[in-house]
């Protein structure tokens, strides 16, 4: 079974879709579905609140998530409520999301839950650390959706599978370079700074860090007051940290004193990367080094060549393009399905 | 007045607060509602309970039995809504039940474990009915669902849809309507519990109030104050929350010690800098904080509790109100005398009054004020500047520069002269020199 096998040697795993309706969940029905039956507990959450039924901007019908007995999940009051499935309440998290608290359970018979999810991206790591320790999960599986809407990032876990579809450009060569735009700044390195833990790390504004570590804060709020850093601030400096958003504007203002001085830019995780691909091209190129502090390994990529509105690409040129395009195996989940 | 209301006073209660560690959240929420304690009986039988369970803990510090309680309240939830939800006759879903069952099995976890202690903490009530109840199978888990034990109809319908490959939707809503009738007949079984649940609810928040302000009583070295009927007294009284700041610093703060008698308002005089502020303030933080029940910062007092506190301090110019701050300290006043014409139960504290207008005006204000207060019988302090001449007040000077540093002991004095040190302190502070010599020569002069 293609990737199931290697997704076992991780602890945590999120599986993310680049846009709506790529078959995000198909995926991850796939996984569950192939994941060990005995002596094997998994942990399913969601990261943000998502899960409605039908699916609000193109209006088709979200396929609900199926759990076997045993599997615990994490969903939201609401939609614990609504839930299809006999299951065990093990855990209420104590903070209010907007559809309730986040409650945790456990399968007693195979059955249908929504998933939704958790406030923040603590509160995210958090629950990852409870289901595989105190609960005795072997892994967790993160629903993460990448629209930015999503509260808790979806990079804390330690591996990473990436659904991209038809549903994004119905244009191959178009859908090709948007994947592989996306999977080359997954792929982003992690700083070799030592920084301290994601946690202690400021939540707002722009920092320098200095070769030891030490943050100092550069700029108050967001990118969008970045005009004003000195370039006498960054005298010395090793590192700008930016703890929110990354820009275009920001990346083209201070492009040039990052790479004359060697500076790194660090950013959280990927998805605070709000760039175009050309200025991302053209800040590396010229030997910008843009570093993030939390890093999933990107385990597969699974392609569904089916958009939304009945368009069809041809599923095996689709999953060749992009495996030669990104270097890394690409699956469409229906057809192996089917062969299997 | 509730202690959420002291939260944006100056005085410091806030700090006070924040530094409290509870076990749950749900304590904090109900201490910020409780009201103050007034009366007499009220504080001493409070601090006779507060001052064992201070020792309590003090001996048990680090024993592992006290951590081992502190960590079983930390899962007590706020379940208030729930209670009062289901006695209004709401029939309780899977997670109201969950949380009614931890609350149980809490509850029940901690009753033995303050039953070998001599009656220190309130009493829990019983729960163990409900326990049982919605622990059908003696699992004493903590989790919950509707249990197959519930209902036999309800166990031979989940062994189909168990034993069935597929989704069976049609079955899982008939278990669904099997179990709607399950939780009715819980609610229903509940019920006559609610009270002893709430109650349990309350004692739990109680323990976990009483262990976070012994916690903070022994970290800030407070004390456990008498109760007065006339004076109010404090020996080496200090500021917490400016003597921790300054103990990082490397430096000690200098406590002070005061009588305040209700008839013989306290008219404290001083160079700039010499904390008479702070004492204000400190003697204001100190009241509540009595009141509250928390200890007071000082070696030893003896305290009138009083009704109303009224601390007048610094700049209250309102422009939004219009007010300049000479008259928005008017108003403050006058409210005071206002309430004063009510009740004696008053600790007026009143920092520089009328100390913007001219200083003829203004020690004339402060002079009929001090015979007001005094013949009302407030318990009074007076900071000021003005030369008052106060017939029956107790005067007191901090003790000011000596030999370079600021000694900011308070003695008594007969003086009527305020000190004149002003010259002196900015001259410390580095101040343009021309200008202080100019100054000096003046004072000379006249």
């Amino acid at each position: 079974m293609p990737f199931v096998q290697e997704i076992l040697g991780y602890r945590s795993i999120s599986v993310v879709g680049l846009g709506k309706n790529t078959g995000k969940t198909e995926c991850l029905n796939y996984i569950l579905n192939r994941l060990p039956a005995e002596d094997f507990t998994v942990a399913v959450s969601s990261a943000g609140i998502d899960g409605e039924v039908k699916d609000q901007v193109t209006g088709t019908v979200k396929p609900e998530i199926f759990l076997r007995e045993g599997t615990l999940f994490a969903t939201s009051e609401k939609h614990y409520r609504e839930r299809k499935i006999l299951s065990e309440l093990l855990d209420i998290s104590y903070r209010n999301t907007s559809l309730g608290r986040v409650v945790t359970a456990r399968a007693l018979a195979g059955g249908k839950s929504q998933l939704s999810g958790h406030p923040s991206t603590k509160a995210l790591k958090m629950w990852i650390d409870r289901a595989t320790g105190i609960f005795g999960a072997n892994l967790a599986i993160i629903d993460g959706a990448l629209s930015r809407v999503s509260i808790a990032s979806p990079a804390i876990t330690e591996g990473l599978v990436l659904a991209t579809g038809a549903a994004l450009s119905v244009s191959m060569d178009n859908l090709v370079f948007k994947t592989s735009y996306m999977v080359s700044l997954i792929n982003m390195e992690r700083t070799s700074l030592n920084c301290a833990d994601d946690e202690f790390l400021p939540t707002s504004g722009i920092w320098r860090v200095d070769k030891c570590g030490e943050f100092n804060q550069l700029v108050k709020g967001g990118v969008f007051a970045a005009g004003s850093i000195h370039p006498d601030d960054l005298v010395g400096a090793s590192a700008i940290f930016v703890s929110g958003a990354l820009t275009d504007r920001f990346l083209n203002q201070i492009r040039t004193a990052c790479i004359d001085n060697n500076i790194e830019l660090i950013i959280r995780d990927f998805t605070n990367a709000f760039i175009s691909h050309s200025n991302y091209i053209s800040f590396t190129r010229a030997g910008g080094k843009l570093r993030v502090l939390n890093k999933s390994k990107l385990i597969a990529v699974c392609a569904n060549p089916v958009s939304p509105e009945g368009f069809k690409l041809d599923s095996e040129l689709l999953c060749e393009k992009l495996s030669l395009s990104l270097k890394l195996p690409v699956y469409d989940i229906r057809r192996i399905q089917n062969e299997a | 007045m509730k202690l959420r209301s002291t939260m944006d006073l100056s005085c410091g209660m806030r700090e006070v607060y924040l530094n409290l560690e509870f076990s749950s959240p749900l304590s904090g929420q109900i201490l910020l509602e409780r009201e103050m304690y007034l009366s007499d009986s009220i504080l001493s039988s409070y601090y006779t309970k507060f001052s064992s369970v201070v020792d309590f803990v003090f001996q048990n510090q680090s024993l592992l039995s006290l951590t081992n309680l502190k960590e079983i309240l930390s899962g007590v939830r706020d379940i208030r809504n729930t209670i009062s939800a289901m006695s209004a006759g709401k029939v309780p879903d899977d997670v109201e039940l969950f949380e009614i069952k931890n609350l149980s099995m809490i509850s029940e976890t901690i009753r033995p474990l303050l039953s070998s202690l001599p009656d220190i903490f309130p009493v829990l009530p019983d729960l163990s009915d409900v326990v049982e109840l919605l622990d059908p199978e003696a699992l004493r888990i903590p989790s919950f669902y509707i249990y197959d034990s519930y209902d036999l109809e309800l166990k031979m319908l989940r062994k189909d849809l168990k034993s069935s490959v597929e989704f069976k939707e049609d079955l899982y809503y008939k278990c669904s309507v099997l179990e709607e009738r399950v939780r009715r007949s819980l609610g229903k079984d509940i019920f006559k519990y609610l009270n002893n649940l709430s109650l349990s609810l309350n004692n739990l928040a109680e323990i976990d109030i009483f262990l976070a302000k012994a916690d903070l009583f022994i970290r800030w070295n407070l004390s456990i104050p008498n109760i007065s009927k006339e004076k109010t007294y404090y020996q080496a009284l200090f500021n917490p929350e400016i003597s921790i700041s300054l103990e990082k610093q490397g430096n000690k703060y200098q406590p002070v010690s005061l009588f305040i008698e209700r008839n013989s308002p306290v008219v404290l005089m001083g160079a700039n800098m010499g904390g008479k502020s702070v004492s204000l303030r400190t003697i204001a933080l100190s009241q509540y904080m009595f009141q509250f029940g928390f200890g007071v910062p000082a070696e030893n007092a003896e305290i009138v509790p009083v009704h109303q506190i009224f601390h007048l301090s610094g700049d209250y110019q309102d422009l939004n109100k219009g007010l300049s701050s000479f008259a928005a300290e008017m108003k403050m006043i006058d409210l005071l005398l206002k309430e004063s014409e009510r009740t004696n139960s008053i600790l007026a504290l009143l920092d520089e009054p009328a100390r913007t207008t001219n200083p003829y005006e203004g020690k004339a204000l402060v002079e009929s004020l001090l015979s007001f207060l005094r013949e009302r019988m407030l318990l009074t302090i007076v900071a000021t500047h003005y030369n008052v001449d106060a017939l029956d007040c107790t005067k007191m000077r901090v003790k000011g520069y000596e030999n370079g540093r600021m000694n900011y002991e308070l003695v008594y004095t007969q003086d009527n002269e305020a000190p004149q040190e002003a010259i002196t302190i900015a001259r410390s502070l580095g101040v343009n020199e021309k200008w202080l010599e100019e100054a000096s020569r003046l004072i000379g002069k006249k």
